[in-house]
């Protein structure tokens, strides 16, 4: 359902960076300039953490932006709206019994290499990859009550699935590419490991196509006249390789990159710079400390309630996000208006209450200021991957704060791959850990606290929050389906899985000049629609 | 000489493949595994398919046995992260470590040597002593710390040098790609020039002692003379294996070097591969580095030869 942490794992700066949402209208032409005519030509350029892959079935932050510009999906999303929207298909709709999507493709949209775009493609990238099992395809779960797909004529497809599905249009629209059934329905299954025929020269619908790739350096995309949305004002996209966060950064600054997301400590940098300017965009993410509920001593609620209460959110997010986030109660974002529940315990620090509830718990206050119980000491291993300053700072903080209930914490950094394959394992061998889950805009968070779920990584478990997660991943009705989560995230929040830290915003610094860019949830969608941006002189 | 050439051949052959295998068992080995396995978006079971389809679930043995077949028929494998043949990256951003690495060689011998030189005639005096505190500077700076110091200085406060990569977009000349050059030249260069000066002193020192020398000054060669044709072309001898020695760190350098300036080098590749386990990428770097090493540490050991007719090749007096 997420794209969590993200694969290509140790982007940690391109994490931050989440998932986004189509600024669908608004954006337009308008930049921050008001109305200028737009002018063509140039490019926008961008970095990237390592070499992408122009191969969309795989993940990694570097390669799905890159693949975000060159291909498209059924839909993508408008957050201002809290919409989804159109992106190669006009229109749609659903059955009364929910169980069949009928999709009106646009027409005139070619592939790169000029072949015209038709439903035969929908209905191969479905029934051919994403439901092929001998095919590796990451975002599979997302699709996991999805049937199949059927042409009913050049520009009308219907996909069926076995329960109803309301979360299916949003994640149609999130990492779920449509691939030229022209090009790949000769292949063999063994094919699909080694696309090296397509990677050398992809073809999509996107408003870019494949210019250049030189390998340590960059990907250049270049505007595809032909695109069906209107030709693109800019020549071209190009994705510069660049490992080291602070060269990015010193890029920026000289005006060589257009645009990056920043860490809150690189904010004072670019003061008095011209150049560049900095925004904060509201992503569907929020940062936890994640507390694993089947271990000693998180296996007691009150102690997971007593450790909520004891960190102090504002002074990490004055701290250590130059106040740049929100605080976080539960599991779904305000960013999803009509589910988030801001009605739910809070856990306002409140040290006295934390120690009662610890003394209940039996962790009495010993010797040292270490709370104890039958004779051993309230000890905690914090995990938090090694390297992002950001994130260290914050296991500092909640160290401090966790100190001062009686609590000794030791935290361990380490490499982000291993730290997220040991979160990953079952059971986890993690006792507290600094993460964060960036996610799909829909509330469907069933993965992530359902009992035993794959993405379950506090081995969270509550009968009930079970049964309402389910009903609510079924059932169609906007009101009802948002009644369900709002009364799933109260007992979330009374159970404390973990503890909610805040609602991340992507900070990101762009080119003053830049125009036709507004990502109003995150910047992948926006890179969706790349044809609007633009460079005033 | 054509024995010798076919001894060091096969030595060389053998180190490549005990490096092989050593590298292999430590990629094999390293926790966390490949990036692209790490969506936590990927179901176990697709998770399970991707590590099938890419012999990732297979035993140590198995792994490195395909690999080594698949290496002797010239195939380097596909980057698990890219889906690129290793050999193709590898092929577009070698050339980019020869000409950083290069550069910064002939700027570290063409300073090094001669400051050495200085220091061993002037020896103790005070230029010496500020030769001696300005290497001991660039052994113990730090290349990532010293080179963000650069940019901030010469590209970001001073505006007159790019701040990385290779080139600006669209253009590529020679001054273009010179003007990008010259900071990571720099910093690649700052630890080997320290240790160059160094070796080159104590060389130099230590021939200068030489009845030779000593003689040359004696029959009244100007002291100039004496040090440039007597003293340096027999000091070069030590000074020449050290500079076989660096290759190593050369490349090891070129890691961090080419990471910090965004430099598209083969470096920058390794260090993104190994966060990456990119498996197929780790090997192919770590071959072709090993090779170019071992080789010209072979061609060092051959030069010798022409520098000091003293030494023979075939081992023979």
């Amino acid at each position: 359902m997420s794209e969590g942490f993200i694969s290509s794992g140790l982007s940690r700066r391109s994490l931050l960076a989440g998932l986004a949402s189509a600024p669908a209208m608004a954006s337009l032409l308008a930049g921050p300039a008001g109305a200028q005519a737009p002018v063509t030509g140039g490019a926008f350029t961008i970095p990237v953490i390592s070499n992408p892959a122009l191969w969309p079935l795989i993940g990694g932050v570097q390669n799905v932006m890159v693949n975000r510009v060159l291909f498209n999906s059924l839909t993508s999303y408008d957050d201002p709206n809290q919409k989804v929207v159109g992106d190669l298909a006009e229109k749609w709709s659903v059955s009364t019994d929910g169980l069949t999507w009928t999709f009106s493709l646009y027409p005139n949209v070619t592939w790169h290499d000029g072949k015209p775009f038709t439903a035969d493609d929908v209905v191969f990238t479905i029934n051919k990859i994403w439901l092929n099992p001998k095919i590796a395809f990451p975002q599979r779960s997302n699709f996991a009550t999805l049937t199949g797909a059927e042409k009913v004529d050049e520009r009308t497809v219907k996909l069926t699935t076995n329960v109803p599905t309301p979360a299916l249009p949003v994640m149609l629209g999130y990492l779920a590419p449509i691939l030229p059934a022209h090009i790949f329905s000769t292949w063999s299954n063994e094919d699909f490991t080694k696309p090296t025929a397509f990677t050398k020269s992809p073809v999509g619908t996107g408003p870019f196509k494949f210019g250049e790739f030189t390998p340590g350096s960059s990907v250049r995309l270049v505007r595809n006249d032909a695109y069906f949305r209107g030709k693109p004002l800019l020549d071209a996209l190009v994705f510069k390789v660049m490992p080291d966060v602070e060269q990015q950064f010193a890029q920026l600054q000289s005006g060589q990159l257009d645009w990056m997301i920043i860490e809150p400590y690189q904010i004072d940098a670019l003061k008095g710079n011209t150049r560049v300017k900095i925004n904060d965009v509201k992503s569907n993410m929020y940062f936890y400390v994640g507390l694993n509920d089947a271990m000693p001593p998180f296996d007691d609620k009150r102690v997971r309630q007593a450790f909520s209460y004891a960190v102090d959110r504002q002074a990490i997010i004055d701290g250590a996000l130059a106040g740049r986030a929100d605080i976080a109660a539960s599991p779904i974002t305000p960013v999803l208006a009509n589910f988030h529940n801001d009605k739910v315990e809070s856990y306002a620090i409140d040290l006295k209450k934390a120690g009662e509830l610890l003394d209940q718990a039996g962790w009495k206050m010993g010797s040292g200021g270490i709370r104890t119980k039958d004779g051993k000491q309230l000890k905690i291993t914090l995990d938090v991957d090694a390297g992002n300053t950001t994130r260290e700072q914050i296991a500092l903080i909640v160290q401090d704060n966790w100190k001062k209930i009686g609590v000794d914490t030791t935290i361990k950094t380490g490499d982000f791959g291993a730290f997220v394959q040991r979160m990953r394992a079952k059971p986890s061998e993690l006792q507290a850990f600094i993460c964060w889950w960036i996610t799909a805009p829909d509330p469907d968070i069933i993965s992530y606290y359902g009992t035993d779920k794959t993405l379950n990584i506090f081995a969270y478990s509550n009968p009930e929050v079970d049964k309402l997660l389910d009903e609510g991943r079924k059932t169609i009705d906007l009101a009802q389906r948002a009644k369900l989560y709002k009364d799933a995230q109260v007992l979330i929040a009374q159970d404390a899985p973990c503890v909610f830290l805040y609602y991340a915003r992507e900070i990101e610094s762009v080119s003053a000049n830049l125009r036709g860019w507004s990502p109003t949830l995150g910047y992948r969608y926006a890179l969706g629609q790349a044809e609007k941006i633009w460079k005033a002189r | 000489m054509a024995r010798y050439l076919i001894r060091r051949t096969g030595e060389a052959a053998v180190l490549i493949l005990v490096v092989s295998f050593v590298a292999f068992l430590l990629v094999y080995m390293a926790p966390g595994g490949p990036a692209i396995l790490l969506d936590p978006n990927m179901t176990p079971e697709d998770a399970a398919l991707m590590k099938n389809l890419m012999g990732l679930d297979e035993p140590f043995h198995v792994q490195y046995w395909r690999w080594l077949a698949a290496i002797a028929q010239g195939d380097l494998g596909l980057s698990l992260s890219v889906r690129l043949p290793v050999y193709d990256i590898i092929r577009q951003q070698l050339p980019n470590t020869m000409v950083l690495a290069t550069s910064s060689l002939v700027l570290a011998v063409a300073i090094s040597v001669p400051l050495g030189v200085i220091a061993a005639a002037k020896r103790n005096g005070p230029v010496d002593q500020a030769v001696a505190l300005l290497s001991s500077f660039g052994l113990a700076v730090p290349a990532f710390w010293f080179g963000l110091l650069l940019v901030i200085a010469f590209s970001l406060k001073l505006e007159w040098l790019p701040a990385g990569g290779m080139a600006t977009d669209g253009d590529g000349s020679f001054w273009d790609v010179a003007k990008h050059l010259v900071l990571p030249t720099l910093v690649l260069a700052t630890s080997n020039m320290a240790q160059l000066t160094r070796h080159t002193r104590s060389a130099m020192i230590s021939v200068l002692r030489q009845d030779y020398v000593r003689t040359a000054r004696a029959k009244g060669v100007s002291e100039r003379l004496t040090i440039f044709r007597h003293a340096l072309r027999n000091a070069l001898v030590p000074v020449l294996s050290v500079i076989g020695l660096l290759l190593p760190q050369l490349f090891g350098g070129a890691a961090v070097t080419e990471t910090v300036f965004a430099w598209p080098g083969i470096g920058q590749l390794a260090v993104r591969a190994a966060f990456e386990r990119d498996y197929p990428v780790i090997m192919g770097v770590a071959m072709v580095a090993s090779a170019i090493v071992i080789l010209a540490s072979l061609l060092v050991d051959l030069l010798y030869a022409c520098i000091d007719p003293r030494i023979s090749v075939a081992g023979k007096p």
